[in-house]
């Protein structure tokens, strides 16, 4: 399989390991369950270098979480079935031990969760929560954990932490509570932040000041972040790269930049359509591309989009297309009829013509739209 | 100075409890067949005269509101009357026997509370696993064996056949620390198998279900070690259920030792209610259930109290 | 929540212990009604324990109260001739005592059973789809009653209006009514509360409708899950009556058994008159759980229901 070798420039970062500071590479993350192996993500590459910010976009359900938890080593579920590579800093996580992981976990790699609301402890005061990490991590004294923990909710924004520090966690806002989130996650000082869906249970008011956050965070410390959301709008320009997901595999793959300006995928393109508009309430999840998403457990054997695509071919049901690097490099996508292509063009006019619901539709779209991707 | 308002309200409400509950005791005791004066006097019950100076002196033609009101009165003063059999006190039998039941109860708690946490972390954290399925099992178990059908078998395997421990008897703690354990292990490992079962299942099913929060997920992606997320984050928000439990069973222990001992002839609360229900002994079967109601309300109060301390939530709302 | 078995001997009847089942999904779920080797043996158990004892006068059995002289000593242990499990301290035959004595189980479950599910299930229907006074009183007495030594109360019960069967069961089942009017109002709150109950409000129907056809089918489930958790309580409270030498001596029970094997056990130093009705409760319970157990997995119910 093709790998996207798009970031392997010359780390600047001065660590010991030269190459990226995160190389996944055929990664698979399967579920066993009574009815079947769930395939949630499913030969996955992609490598990130210190300072990057690589946005992962996709429906619900299209993997991302797994993903992020999975590359971490957070399942520990009898039923789950790593393989592939994922190497951190040279250091490989697949197989390695708990133990082994637990030294990286806060320390060289942290996480931020989707929901506030539940990621907090709700019996354990907010300062507790902080300071316990950086007492066990960097051996810190009480005092000197606690010192550290107001200086880290001041710099997440929170005002008032010496309040705030005795506080328990019902007692602050959504808001506020991703702020201390954050800055747990932070504490210990980590090179690659997960962000998994960061403000998807938030206000939209808030949404913007979150993200903000977290990459001013970013570029202060200089850490690789991995930004999950469901919502290309939310990365549009703050990552690097945007992986695309689809039924747990990268169906495309580009520079932030270069995705938005050539959309090669059809289902990218389906994603950018349905960009939730600012009037529409936060939580609108991308449920305007018609057609459910995949089966995980028998996946469709060809294009796994082709049963929703409006461009679908003969041919995308019989043979999965690979991801395959496009005229300009560093843009990889995995399709036979590219959106913008003559090929795509094609596809498309035929299957309006055949009168296929999802292509009709998108003819009409794009019509309306003249300034439109096709 | 919400906890302030809400544990008084509280504490208003358990009063209220015990005053229904001794009211209840005392008009069964009324209503139910058979007079103690029957006891007190024997055949010579169908002398009227001396029959009606007895009810005359007891207190017992009075109207039944009137005796209870002084029946109250009385108690609250700390006096329970005097049993009709023996001459003595209500508060003496009670102190003489409060012992043996209360030591029995305090050492049964302690120890499957000490036992059950352990093992229901170890359930739970590796469920699913044979260490998981061979408590949960024996737990199943224990939870289904009746605990004279336990004390059979005690005795018959370590009194018996080994001789380790004494098949029945009590000696008091002055008699020395070792022969008082000894002499209530056996009844004491009854109460603490059935008990740590009932625990370890309980907090095992909540502690499963806490391990799968987000906030477990996040503390364990801050790279704590187990034994700290288990103590620290699962344990406290898993034990509500576990707590309240804990405190009922208080109340079961006191009124529910009766049958330990009386097949360990243990000289327990237990057993002076039964004598004095077959005896008719009504105000020494008032004041035992007045004691167990009392202590019942008085240790959930504290179970409410420990609830606000564990779950800040709880404070908030003044529940 | 409460936990129902109290491991003194089970008088106190407050909510159950949770199901094996619980929490984590197990790996493999069994399918619904699928009742797995255990519960298999356990149903066996039960059907031959019932059927011994509706069918005991006709058995080819030892007549249980009579003493054979022919045995040399009473106490004669288990594979004597012609005693299978060999006879008490009277010279009575064990087995036929032990089916004989499943009859008084059966008729306390039965009975408890029905007489707490009716009128427990209905104070707590009531009061859940009422709310207002009804509930306030309901919820009072729940907190006086768990306050209040059941079994002493059974004791006394069972002391002053005399102690024939029919006394038991009415004793064993007033003790367990607030248990089951407590789950069966919570259950009923919740019920009340959803989807389809409020859609057949809107479409006007009456309340009785709703509490008989909407309400009353729902409820029923947890309360009869309760209720095989109240079977296996009720078989040892009446046990404890028994072992207690409360109840009447002519009345052959397996509480009476365990009781009259004290005396061989404790000076005799002989143990089967004893265990041998101890493991008969031991395993009757094992199996009653065990059944409700899998009958709370297969129909779903919520530990938290109870
Ligand atoms: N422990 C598990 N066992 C079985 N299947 C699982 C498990 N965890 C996740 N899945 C499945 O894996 C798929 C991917 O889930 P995932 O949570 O990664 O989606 P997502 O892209 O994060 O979606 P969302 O936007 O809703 O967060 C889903 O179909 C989910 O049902
Ligand atoms: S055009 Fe074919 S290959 Fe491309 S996304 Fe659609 S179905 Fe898949
Ligand atoms: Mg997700």
């Amino acid at each position: 399989m093709t790998k996207p070798q798009a970031t392997s420039r010359v780390l600047t970062a001065t660590s010991g390991h030269e190459g990226p500071l995160l190389q996944v590479d055929d990664f698979r993350t399967h579920f066993e369950t009574p009815t079947g192996i769930v395939k949630a993500v499913d030969g996955v590459s992609f490598t990130l270098k210190r300072g990057d910010t690589l946005g992962i976009v996709g429906e619900s359900g299209s993997g991302k979480t797994v993903l992020a938890r999975s590359v971490m080593g957070l399942l520990t579920g009898k039923n789950v079935i790593r393989s592939g590579s994922a190497r951190y800093n040279g250091t490989e996580l697949v197989g390695a031990s708990e133990s082994q992981l637990r030294d990286l976990w806060g320390t060289e790699m942290a996480m931020v969760f989707q929901d506030p609301m539940t990621s907090l402890n709700p019996v354990l005061k907010v300062g507790r929560q902080i300071t316990e990490g950086l007492r066990y991590h960097l051996k810190l004294s009480k005092a000197e954990a606690r010192a550290q923990a107001r200086q880290l909710l001041d710099s997440v924004g929170i005002p008032d932490p010496n309040r705030r520090i005795s506080q328990y966690p019902h007692e602050l806002s959504g808001g506020m509570r991703q702020r201390v989130t954050i800055a747990i996650a932070l504490a210990c000082g980590p090179t690659l932040l997960f962000a998994d869906e960061p403000t998807t249970a938030l206000d939209v008011t808030v949404q913007a000041q979150i993200l903000d956050l977290l990459q001013r965070q970013q570029i202060e410390r200089f850490m690789a972040m991995v930004l999950v959301t469901h919502d290309l709008g939310v990365v549009a320009g703050r990552t690097d790269h945007i992986a695309v997901m689809y039924a747990g595999q990268i169906v495309e793959y580009a520079p932030t930049r270069e995705l938005f300006a050539n959309v090669l995928m059809p289902y990218t393109d389906a994603l950018l359509h349905s960009i939730p508009k600012l009037s529409q309430p936060s939580h609108t999840r991308l449920q305007s591309i018609g057609g459910r998403p995949p089966d995980l457990i028998n996946p469709p054997s060809g294009c796994r989009f082709a049963p929703r695509c409006p461009y679908v071919q003969p041919k995308c049901t019989s043979e999965m297309p690979p991801l395959q690097e496009a005229e300009t490099p560093g843009h990889f996508y995995r399709c036979w009829f590219p959106v913008g292509t003559d090929a795509g063009r094609e596809a498309l006019a035929q299957n309006a013509a055949l009168g296929i619901p999802a292509a009709v539709s998108l003819t009409q779209t794009l019509a309306d739209k003249p300034g439109g991707t096709a | 100075m919400g906890i302030l308002k809400g544990a008084v309200t509280r504490l208003l409400k358990l009063l209220a409890v015990v005053l229904v509950v001794s009211f209840l005791t005392f008009s069964l005791t009324k209503l139910l067949p058979g007079d103690p004066v029957v006891v007190l006097l024997g055949p010579q019950y169908s002398n009227v005269e001396l029959r009606e100076a007895v009810q005359e002196d007891l207190g017992l033609n009075r109207p039944f509101l009137v005796q209870y009101g002084q029946y109250l009165g009385n108690a609250v003063q700390g006096d329970l009357g005097r049993s009709y059999t023996s001459s003595f006190k209500t508060t003496t039998l009670l102190k003489q026997k409060l012992p043996a039941t209360i030591e029995l109860m305090l050492l049964a708690q302690l120890f499957s509370f000490v036992l059950a946490v352990p093992l229901a972390m170890l359930s739970a954290f590796r469920s699913n696993s044979r260490t998981d399925k061979a408590i949960t099992t024996a737990s199943f178990g224990l939870i289904a064996l009746p605990g004279y059908a336990f004390a059979v078998f005690l005795v018959y395997f370590f009194a018996l056949r080994f001789n380790f421990f004494p098949a029945i008897g009590f000696r008091p703690l002055s008699d020395g620390i070792g022969p008082n354990l000894r002499s209530i292990a056996l009844p004491l490992a009854v109460l603490v198998a059935g008990l740590t079962a009932v625990y370890t299942r309980l907090l095992r099913s909540d502690l499963i279900s806490t391990l799968q929060e987000d906030f477990i997920l996040m503390a364990r992606s801050k790279g704590l070690p187990t034994w700290h997320i288990l103590l620290r984050h699962a344990f406290r928000p898993s034990s509500f259920s576990l707590i309240t439990v804990f405190g009922i069973q208080f109340g079961t222990l006191i009124g529910g030792a009766v049958i330990l001992e009386q097949f360990f002839v243990l000289p327990g609360i237990g057993s002076l209610a039964i004598e004095s229900i077959l005896k008719r002994d009504y105000l020494v079967v008032q004041g035992v259930v007045l004691v167990i109601a009392i202590s019942f309300v008085l240790v959930n109060f504290l179970i409410d109290i420990l609830y606000s301390i564990l779950d800040p939530r709880v404070r908030r709302t003044g529940a | 929540m409460t936990d129902l078995v109290s491991p003194t001997d089970g008088v106190a009847i407050t909510p159950p212990p949770p199901s094996t089942e619980s929490g984590r999904k197990s790996k493999k779920p069994k399918k619904p009604g699928a009742l797995g080797v255990g519960g298999w043996v356990a149903a066996i158990w039960l059907i031959t324990l019932s059927a011994g004892a509706l069918l005991a006068p006709w058995l080819p059995i030892d007549d249980p109260a009579k003493t054979d002289f022919s045995v040399a000593k009473n106490n004669s242990s288990p594979f004597t001739a012609g005693h299978l499990l060999g006879t008490d301290n009277n010279g009575y035959d064990i087995f036929a005592r032990i089916i004989w004595g499943g009859r008084v189980s059966l008729v306390v479950a039965a009975g408890v059973l029905i007489i707490g599910m009716v009128v427990g299930g209905t104070i707590g229907l009531l009061a859940g789809f009422f709310r207002g006074k009804s509930e306030a009183v309901l919820m009072a007495s729940v907190d006086v009653f768990l306050a209040f030594p059941a079994l002493i109360l059974l004791i006394a019960i069972v002391a002053f209006m005399g102690a024939d069967l029919l006394n038991v069961v009415l004793g064993i089942s007033l003790v367990s009514i607030p248990a089951f009017a407590r789950i069966s109002r919570a259950s009923t709150l919740t019920y009340s509360q959803r989807e389809f109950v409020l859609a057949a409000r809107a479409a006007g129907a009456s309340q009785k409708r709703i509490l008989v056809r909407e309400i009353l089918p729902n409820v029923i489930l947890p309360l009869l899950a309760f209720g095989l958790l109240v079977v296996g309580i009720a078989i040892v409270a009446e046990g404890s009556l028994a072992f207690l030498g409360l109840t009447s001596t002519e009345t052959i029970s397996w509480g009476g058994m365990i009781n009259g094997g004290k005396k061989p056990l404790q000076q005799e130093n002989i143990a089967h008159t004893a265990m041998i009705p101890a493991v008969t409760m031991f395993l009757t319970v094992l199996a009653v759980n065990l059944l409700g157990d899998r009958f709370r997995s297969a129909f779903d119910v919520k530990d938290s229901a109870l």
